[in-house]
Formats: C-alpha cells, sequence, structure tokens
C-alpha cells in the first residue's frame, strides 16, 4: 500500500468515465521539468500548453503544474506537467516532483555550459533515484539564439546517445521542436501490454481495476 | 531715500536683459521654424515622431496606478465607486500625515487604519515605519554602501540575481526597461543583502520581495527594510529562504492543522485530489501573495503583515481558502484546483479588496479565538547564527555554483517531504473509506442530527451551503456518487492485497496521530476522538446497508470491521470527552457556518 502515494499513476481511467471518452484509448502520464534556473523550463511548458510565449517569464517559486492533452494516433495521452524551481536552494523539494513521474524533460540553454553541466548532474540524479523506467528527454532550449551558442548540437546528442535520452534543441520562443518533445515522449512511453503492473492511484478516484497496461 | 546704483553697473544690466530677450525671440523663431518643417515633411519617414505622439502608444491607457500595465485598456472614466473611494484616501492621506508626525499612535487607531488599507501616498513613510528602517540607517551608517562594495567582489549569487532581476515584474513600468534605476536598485539591494547575511544569500523569492519595497523606498531604505522582513522575529522570512526551509515546513503543518479544523470538507478535497498545500503555499508564504491575488489585494495584505507579523500570512491563506470553497470544492482534478490557485485568482479575485480584507480580519479573530492564529514557535534554526554584515569567504562550490551533494539539512527535508506526501495518501485512503460511507448509503440523517446534537452555537445564518462545510460531507450529485463508488472498490482492493497491515496502519496512525497534535493542542485531540467516533458509526451504518450487496463490498466491510473493533474503544472515549468538552466542536462548526459568512459580499 502507498509505496508510491503521489506518482500520478498511468491508470487508465477510460472505461469507467462517465464524461463520453470511453471509446479512447488514454493515459496519464507524470512529466517533470528540471534543469538550471532561467534556462527556459516554465517557457517550454507556457508554450506546450497554452502556446504562447511571454519574453518575461516569472521566475518559478517551489513549482508550477499544468496539463495538456495530446493524442497519438488513436491514444489520448494527458501529461502532468510539474515545472519545478531551477535555483540550487530548491533542489531538496525537486525529489517531492519526479517522484513517480514516467517522464522527465531536463533542460539547458545553448548559451550557457554550465547549464548544461547541471542538466548531466540532473540525469545522473534522475538515474540514481527516480523510478528506473522513467523516460528522460534533453533539451537544448534557446536555439533561436544558435548564433551564440556555446553548446554544441553534436556535443549534447553524442551524451544523450550515450546515456538513452530523447534529444532535442528546443526554442519556446519560436515554438520550435516543442511540441515534438512532447510527442517523442509520448511515443517512447510504454502503452501497451508489456508495461509491468502500474501504480494505482491513492486516491482511487479513477480506475480502480489494477491493469498492466494503461491504454486498453 | 536709498543712493541710486553706480551708472556703469546699470548699463551691463541693461545690456544683459537685452541679449536674454534676443536670445528668447531667437529661440521662439527657431521653435516656430522647427515645427512648420516638421508639417511640411508630413508623412516623410525622416520625420522623427516620439512614440508617445501616437494614438497607439497605449502604456497610459493600460497602465494602472501601480505603473503595472495590463493586456487591455483600463476603464476611461472613473466610476462613482472610483471616485468616492479616491475621496476618502485624499481624506485618509490627512490623518494619515498627522499620525505620522506623532508616531508612535495608540495602537488601537494604528490598527484601525491600517486594515482599512494605507492610502498608497502614504506607503513609503508608513511602511518606513513599521520596518524601522529609519532606525537601522541611523545605526548602521555607510553598511549599505561598504557591502554593495563587498558584493561586487565577492558576492557568489550574481548570476542567479540578475536572471532574477531580468524578469521581476517586468510588467510594471518601474522595471520594465533593463538597468533601468529600479532594476539596478533591485540588483544592488540583492547582490548587498547577500553579503550582509551571508547564511541566508539569495533565495528566489526574495527578487520579488524586494522588487515590492523598491516600489515604494528608494535603495538603501528598501535594503533595511528587507533586513527588518527577514531577521526580525516578528517577520522571520530567514526561516522562509534559508536551505532546507525549515519555516516553510512549520508553517504548511500548521496551515494544514487550520484546514483540517475549520475546512476539513475542503483539506479532505485537497488530500483526495493530491493538492498538497505545498504546491500551492510556497509562493503564497515567500512572496506575501504578491503574483497570487491581485496586486492592490496584496498590498493590503502586506500593510497589515507589516504591522501584525507572519500569522497574517497563515490567516490570509486560510481566507483566499475560506472564500474560494464552493468553487475550490466543485473542481474536480488537480490540474483545475491548482490553476484556479495560481493563476485565476491572481487575474480575478472575485471579491473587492475591502470585502477581502475584512474576511481575513474575521478569519485572524477566529482564528485567535481558536487558539490557532500563533504556529508553533520557531526552532534556533530559522535566524540568522552568523553576526550579519561579518563577511565570510565562500568556498569554492559556492564560488563556482557546482552542485553538492545533499546537506544534512536538505536530507531532513527531503524526508519530511516524502513522509508527509505518504502521510497523506494515508489519510487520503481513511477518508475515501469515510465518505463513501455516506455517499453511498445516501442517509445523512443521522449525521445531520448527530451534528446539531453536538453544536450548541447555531447560527441564524445557517444556509444550505452550511451544511456542506462542517466537514460531513453529504453528498447527492450523481458523479460524486458514482465516484464514491470505484472509491469503494479501491479500497476494497488495497485491503485485500494487504489487509493487515493496512488497517494496522491506519490505525495506529489515527490513533498516534502525529501531523495533527502538538502537545498544547488539546482541541485537535477531542476533535479527532470525535472523527472516530463518527467513522465507528458510520462503518456499522455501512455494513447494515451493504451486506447483501456486491460480495466485493462485502469483504471490505468484514475488514472495515477489523477497524471497527479497534475504534470502538476510543468511541466511547470521544463521546465522554464530546459531553465534557461540547463547546469546543461547536466553536469549530461554527468558524465555518458563520463567523466567516462572507458569501454576501460576493461582487
Amino acid at each position: 500500500m502507498a509505496t508510491a502515494p503521489r506518482s500520478g499513476g498511468s491508470g487508465s481511467g477510460a472505461a469507467q468515465r462517465p464524461n463520453g471518452t470511453s471509446q479512447n484509448k488514454s493515459c496519464q502520464f507524470k512529466l517533470v521539468l528540471l534543469g538550471e534556473s532561467a534556462v527556459g523550463k516554465s517557457s517550454l511548458v507556457l508554450r506546450f500548453v497554452k502556446g504562447q510565449f511571454h519574453e518575461y517569464q516569472e521566475s518559478t517559486i517551489g513549482a508550477a503544474f499544468l496539463t495538456q492533452t495530446i493524442c497519438i494516433e488513436d491514444t489520448v495521452v494527458k501529461f502532468e506537467i510539474w515545472d519545478t524551481a531551477g535555483q540550487e536552494r530548491y533542489h531538496s523539494l525537486a525529489p517531492m516532483y519526479y517522484r513517480g513521474a514516467q517522464a522527465a524533460i531536463v533542460v539547458y540553454d545553448i548559451q550557457n555550459q554550465d547549464s548544461f553541466q547541471r542538466a548531466k548532474t540532473w540525469v545522473k540524479e534522475l538515474h540514481k533515484q527516480a523510478s528506473p523506467n522513467i523516460v528522460i528527454a534533453l533539451a537544448g532550449n534557446k536555439a533561436d539564439l544558435s548564433n551564440i551558442r556555446v553548446v554544441e548540437f553534436d556535443e549534447a546528442k553524442q551524451y544523450a546517445e550515450e546515456n538513452g535520452l530523447l534529444f532535442m534543441e528546443t526554442s519556446a520562443k519560436t515554438g520550435m521542436n516543442v511540441n515534438d518533445i512532447f510527442l517523442a515522449i509520448a511515443k517512447k512511453l510504454p502503452k501497451n501490454d508489456n508495461n509491468p503492473g502500474t501504480v494505482i492511484k491513492p486516491n482511487g478516484n479513477e480506475s480502480t481495476q489494477t491493469t498492466n497496461n494503461c491504454c486498453k | 531715500m536709498t543712493a541710486a546704483p553706480p551708472a556703469h553697473d546699470n548699463g551691463e544690466q541693461n545690456n544683459q536683459q537685452q541679449q536674454q530677450q534676443y536670445a528668447l525671440v531667437k529661440r521662439a523663431e527657431d521653435e516656430r521654424e522647427d515645427i512648420f518643417k516638421r508639417y511640411e515633411l508630413g508623412l516623410d519617414p525622416h520625420n522623427i515622431v516620439d512614440s508617445w505622439e501616437n494614438p497607439t502608444f497605449e502604456i497610459y491607457h493600460i497602465t494602472d496606478k501601480y505603473g503595472f500595465m495590463h493586456d487591455s485598456r483600463l476603464p476611461s472614466s472613473r466610476d462613482s465607486q472610483e471616485v468616492q473611494r479616491t475621496k476618502i484616501e485624499l481624506e485618509r492621506d490627512k490623518k494619515w500625515v498627522k499620525m505620522l508626525n506623532h508616531w508612535p499612535p495608540p495602537h488601537e487607531k494604528l490598527h484601525k487604519r491600517v486594515y482599512k488599507g494605507i492610502p498608497d501616498r502614504m506607503r513609503w513613510p508608513a511602511w518606513k515605519q513599521l520596518l524601522n528602517v529609519q532606525q537601522s540607517m541611523d545605526n548602521n551608517v555607510g553598511v549599505y554602501a561598504r557591502m554593495l562594495q563587498m558584493a561586487k567582489e565577492n558576492a557568489t549569487e550574481t548570476r542567479q540575481i540578475d536572471a532574477d532581476v531580468n524578469r521581476q515584474f517586468r510588467d510594471n513600468l518601474a522595471y520594465r526597461e533593463r538597468y533601468s534605476v529600479k532594476q539596478c536598485s533591485l540588483f544592488n539591494v540583492l547582490n548587498a543583502y547577500s553579503i550582509y547575511n551571508s547564511e541566508l544569500g539569495y533565495c528566489q523569492g526574495m527578487a520579488c520581495v524586494a522588487g515590492v519595497l523598491l516600489l515604494y523606498m528608494q535603495e538603501e531604505e528598501a535594503f533595511w527594510a528587507l533586513n527588518t522582513l527577514i531577521t526580525d522575529r516578528k517577520y522571520g522570512m530567514h526561516g522562509l529562504f534559508i536551505e532546507g526551509f525549515p519555516k516553510l515546513t512549520r508553517f504548511i503543518e500548521h496551515h494544514d492543522r487550520i484546514l483540517s479544523k475549520i475546512m476539513r470538507k475542503l483539506h479532505k478535497h485537497f488530500m483526495k485530489h493530491n493538492v498538497d498545500a505545498l504546491l500551492y503555499a510556497i509562493k503564497w508564504f515567500f512572496v506575501v501573495f504578491v503574483e497570487r491575488v491581485p496586486f492592490s489585494l496584496s498590498l493590503r495584505v502586506w500593510d497589515i503583515f507589516l504591522l501584525d507579523g507572519d500569522r497574517v500570512i497563515l490567516a490570509m491563506a486560510v481566507t483566499i481558502l475560506y472564500l474560494h470553497k464552493d468553487e475550490l470544492l466543485r473542481l474536480k482534478d488537480m490540474d483545475g484546483i491548482i490553476e484556479y490557485l495560481q493563476v485565476k485568482l491572481h487575474k480575478n479575485f472575485g471579491y473587492n479588496d475591502d470585502d477581502a480584507i475584512q474576511a481575513l480580519e474575521r478569519v485572524m479573530k477566529k482564528l485567535k479565538d481558536l487558539k490557532l492564529d500563533v504556529p508553533p514557535p520557531a526552532k534556533t534554526n530559522e535566524f540568522p547564527t552568523r553576526p550579519l554584515g561579518m563577511f565570510v569567504e565562500a568556498d569554492r562550490e559556492k564560488k563556482t555554483g557546482r552542485r553538492r551533494d545533499y546537506t544534512d539539512t536538505e536530507k531532513q527535508v527531503l524526508t519530511d517531504v516524502i513522509s508527509r506526501q505518504e502521510q497523506n495518501a494515508i489519510e487520503v485512503q481513511s477518508t475515501v473509506s469515510y465518505e463513501t460511507s455516506e455517499c453511498a448509503t445516501g442517509d445523512a440523517y443521522s449525521m445531520k442530527t448527530y451534528q446539531s446534537m453536538t453544536s450548541l452555537a447555531t447560527s441564524p445564518a445557517i444556509s444550505s451551503y452550511s451544511l456542506y462545510s462542517n466537514g460531513f460531507v453529504i453528498t447527492g450529485p450523481e458523479d460524486s456518487r458514482s465516484q464514491s463508488v470505484n472509491n469503494l472498490n479501491y479500497h476494497w482492493q488495497q485491503s485485500q492485497q494487504q489487509p493487515y497491515a493496512y488497517m494496522q496502519h491506519i490505525s495506529a496512525d489515527r490513533l498516534s496521530n502525529q501531523r495533527h497534535s502538538y502537545s498544547s493542542d488539546s482541541d485537535s485531540r477531542n476533535r479527532l476522538d470525535l472523527d472516530k467516533a463518527l467513522e465507528a458509526l458510520q462503518s456499522q451504518q455501512l455494513q447494515l446497508q451493504h451486506e447483501n450487496h456486491h460480495q466485493q463490498q462485502s469483504k471490505r466491510i468484514l475488514v472495515e470491521n477489523g477497524v471497527d473493533k479497534l475504534t470502538q474503544e476510543n468511541l466511547t472515549k470521544a463521546v465522554n470527552h464530546t459531553n465534557e468538552k461540547n463547546y469546543d466542536v461547536a466553536i469549530v462548526n461554527d468558524v465555518d457556518d458563520d463567523a466567516l459568512s462572507v458569501e454576501n459580499t460576493r461582487l
């Protein structure tokens, strides 16, 4: 019981929902954004969820929570997105958000070498502490500023390959690759029978059947 | 008769006057020529036009009185209410000028006037008084300049501060332009403070606090005002911002405690949807509601916070939840609830500032009556241990900004946060069964009766609403019913998997109730005993209702009975307790129903 109480779970709710979505396969995934301060985590989420971009996105205190639903073929995928504060001081709160997450986007700023190093530390931490099956994507953000880049594309790509990460360079400002990276994650997340036992939502207000897969 | 001035002086003066006249005429001619030239140029691109000359220059139309720019134009004419408010504020200005000249005023007078709202023009001197700014400056002549100089040579937080200054209040005219005077001041204050209070350094959130202060103060004043907020025991923000956030933990726990007592239904609703107070309250507490409620309201809260200290933060948190309880209860997922608290309330609070503040005042009074206004005392780690202003050279990790391993404090935070989550999950499960029993039976009559028996102070203002707000869930709508059936199944499944461990865990947890008790809290125990009594009654009721139904459900009830026996003893105890201390319970119910009944003030 309650071994992973706030996982968000990937329990399917499709069949039992009273809202008429019962025909669709649907899954829900918890996704967390990590990375150094001011690399554009909140902006990526804002672009993905609302299609907007704020030149001066306020700094995130604690964390922000948003959701977005996308469709892949006949599957409806709902992302529960945790956008975290980047400052090192808030690091100790981060596990609260990545605990039980099925996916993570680790963000760095292509103009900032330190932020890339910090991204690597996050990846290490996730490999060590997060769910073993977590899907991790590395996002080199601010790609619209690639003329003043410091982190080379190939360098990051190689690192991502060596560590089994999805990788894209993104720009929250122009929207480049923003939807794509979420889509790539959604595709990589297990949605079929070979996904072993799912975590049950502690509040149990959705499906109560222990399904072996998140989609029916 | 005075002697005439010497003749040569007189001539020189005339000469000067003539020259001045000539220059003025020349200027007028040039000006005329220049203006004609512009009109001749007409729409020629060489004709340079200042942006404010065009009607497309929207800043004036969209900027409010605090300098914040909005998405659309503000109303161009003021309505009668606004005119009235302006008139009142002018009157208050005069009173405040007088009061500030005779500082300190009698406490009651000050209290009354601050709660009415410090007039915006008076915030500068008033906040300075409340935060002891002048005295700090007098006692520390030259310190700020020294700290700033040291920061230039030694600060380790500069990059983070720069990143945050670059995005703090950019929708405000004062901070709009990069490297504007206020942006520079903000940058200086934060850097200097990171040296002055080297233990604290800089934490995200401080930029917002200092940013607000700088809207009303000069740079050095804001530095000392910030220092008062951080180090003075009345405000104690040091404990919020320091590594490990000890005060945050303490305040969140107390916030939960308050919710669990006076807004039980909402508390359970939040737990059910995994809305941990940490998710919405960090920002509330760290920046005292700025950017989470409309700016004008956050200033009113700041006025009161500066007068009465950190307990105001807890009360305001409860006030917000109370005022929006109905809407929050209607939202059935975490997504909606968090969006509501993080975004919607900032755009439109739904109550005017005066009504919101009146509600806050009532909540503060009620919390005081219930002895819930003051959280447990601070631990020593919430205050600076090193002398302020003493320079301490940063270690290399800090200097290079490299990540280090978790410190012991941080490990503790992690453990606390996670155990808190687990605790919540356990409580949700027990809550689920508790709520389910009522929903499933559809018979709340006995609950209502029980409640009215225990509630001595029946309010005249009880509305249908109040029945929902006392923590005893009385639901009828179909969607909650179907949910509750799911909950039931879920519960059974959980119990079936690990029935004994599960139940033992829950009962042990219920008996010890660590989260909700601290030593002086007798009311808490009574209340919780009452819970147990009710739960036992309910599970009996549930048993009767469901015994002949699905196999699954009856299995569950068998397990529930296990709890039943365990809590049987408590039931007897609780009833005795309740009889002795009936009034406690009555007050608790009353809070929700009566004292805070501000629904009529809805805009």
